[in-house]
């Protein structure tokens, strides 16, 4: 279980960006979050991950396989989300040994491999870097706007694969969007973050 | 036919290799029309509004035909009569202010009066023309690139990917304003990979893959389960939308 408690973030001058937000995601949860832009979905994102530190509250993880990255982030936009001087398999292999069945499911090419990030497409390295987040085993998965930039069928293949595999991996899944309808699709519970 | 811009058997090919990225393309935009040009990353859209303003990268070349008003586009007509509204806010000049910054891409007189029945006609107070455009919101800086399209000349307008991943609200915004250019009789032709956007605002959609155009259909043929549509590619776009059969359809 992942239980965010009593959050609170502020910006610099004082601004609070937002302020006691609390949620609770189970294992095999698929839950959405929406809201307007500037109302911090990404802020609250990077907390949940570890990458800012809130001002106040809490954020819990109860492991069950008691591993040390145990939240993945998967963000926006992949292109500013890998090295890119790195290869995609030196990418890959980062987050672990390469598991051909997640590199099978996620339809990355063995050529692919030997390319460097500006020369595959953003739907193509957005998969390479969902690849990169499940091959760490992560407990639990924030999903910041990953399809914005994608077209329609890029983005139905990314939730269809997302979906399925943290179903039957009982990983909790927090799906960042501002399309309401596609999360209504996907989640069994959407928190409108005010 | 009256048509305003015409593209005709435009291919574009990488200079070295010779790999062909844009396909022997034919796209017309009548008077008054919205064209929509949808497409994933990477087949070659925004290329298409390159050749047409000459704006492509050195490495490319292009051949074809490319008509303003039934006649050869000229140099002239670039900037006068073809405007582009760019996609990226960074467009606007960091060292000038929204008012000169305007004046000068407006057609004589320049008058300040001018700038400031522009700018209200987009819901922007008159002090907003003596920012710079580092001063300036996303939204502020976004209807500043309509202002300018909007208050030229130019009969025919690019919109090279207006709502690049921007929020619902900013979205229905940008598009609001794209229809007050639609509503002063200027032809449109926008590009987008947001099919939502283009059902919304255009009256033709055409569809590109892999340099070339598969389909170009009326806006009314987008409905249901696509039963309408002619190519294959376009139904499984068109079913794939979360309003549709989303990740059913796969």
């Amino acid at each position: 279980m992942l239980k965010i408690e009593g959050v609170s973030y502020t910006l610099p001058d004082d601004v609070p960006l937002f302020q006691n937000f609390s949620m609770t995601v189970n294992n095999g949860e698929i839950l959405g979050l929406s809201g307007k832009s500037g109302i911090g979905k990404t802020t609250l994102a990077k907390i949940i991950a570890g990458y800012l530190r809130a001002d106040h509250g809490q954020i819990n993880v109860q492991q069950m396989k008691g591993k040390s990255h145990s939240v993945q982030l998967i963000w926006q936009h992949p292109e500013q989300a890998v090295n890119p001087k790195w290869r995609i398999d030196k990418t890959l292999e980062e987050a672990g040994v390469p598991d051909q069945s997640i590199i099978k499911k996620l339809n990355i090419l063995p050529e692919w491999l030997y390319r460097y990030p500006k020369q595959l497409s953003g739907g193509e390295l957005q998969r390479v870097c969902i690849a990169r987040c499940l091959l760490a085993q992560p407990e639990f998965i924030i999903a910041d706007e990953i399809t914005t930039m994608l077209d329609p069928i890029s983005q139905a293949e990314i939730f269809k694969i997302l979906t399925e595999h943290v179903q039957q991996n009982k990983i909790g899944l927090v799906i960042i969007s501002h399309d309401t309808v596609l999360l209504d699709n996907l989640c069994h519970k959407v928190i409108d973050f005010k | 036919m009256n048509s305003k811009l015409m593209i005709k058997q435009l291919s574009v090919f990488h200079q070295q290799t010779n790999r062909i990225l844009i396909d022997s393309v034919n796209l017309s935009v009548d008077e008054g029309e919205v064209v929509a040009l949808v497409g994933a990353s990477g087949s070659g859209k925004s290329l298409i509004a390159q050749a047409v303003l000459q704006l492509l990268p050195d490495n490319l070349r292009q051949t074809g035909i490319l008509n303003y008003q039934s006649r050869p586009i000229t140099k002239k007509d670039r900037g006068q009569n073809i405007v582009l509204i760019p996609q990226s806010i960074d467009a606007l000049d960091p060292l000038m202010k929204v008012k000169k910054q305007i004046q000068s891409l407006l057609p004589a007189p320049h008058s300040e009066q001018k700038v400031f029945d522009l700018l209200g006609r987009l819901g922007l107070e008159e002090e907003v023309a003596s920012r710079y455009p580092f001063q300036l919101s996303g939204g502020q800086a976004r209807r500043i690139l309509v202002a300018i399209a909007l208050g030229s000349a130019a009969k025919v307008v690019i919109a090279d990917e207006p709502t690049p991943g921007l929020d619902v609200d900013s979205k229905t915004d940008m598009l609001s304003l794209l229809k007050e250019v639609k509503a002063s009789g200027k032809s449109i032709l926008l590009i987008t990979h947001d099919f939502d956007v283009a059902v919304d605002l255009a009256d033709r959609i055409a569809v590109i893959k892999d340099g070339k155009i598969i389909e170009n259909t009326l806006k009314e043929n987008f409905v249901g389960k696509g039963e309408r549509l002619f190519h294959p590619y376009t139904k499984a776009l068109w079913q794939a939308l979360p309003k549709n059969l989303f990740i059913r359809s796969l």
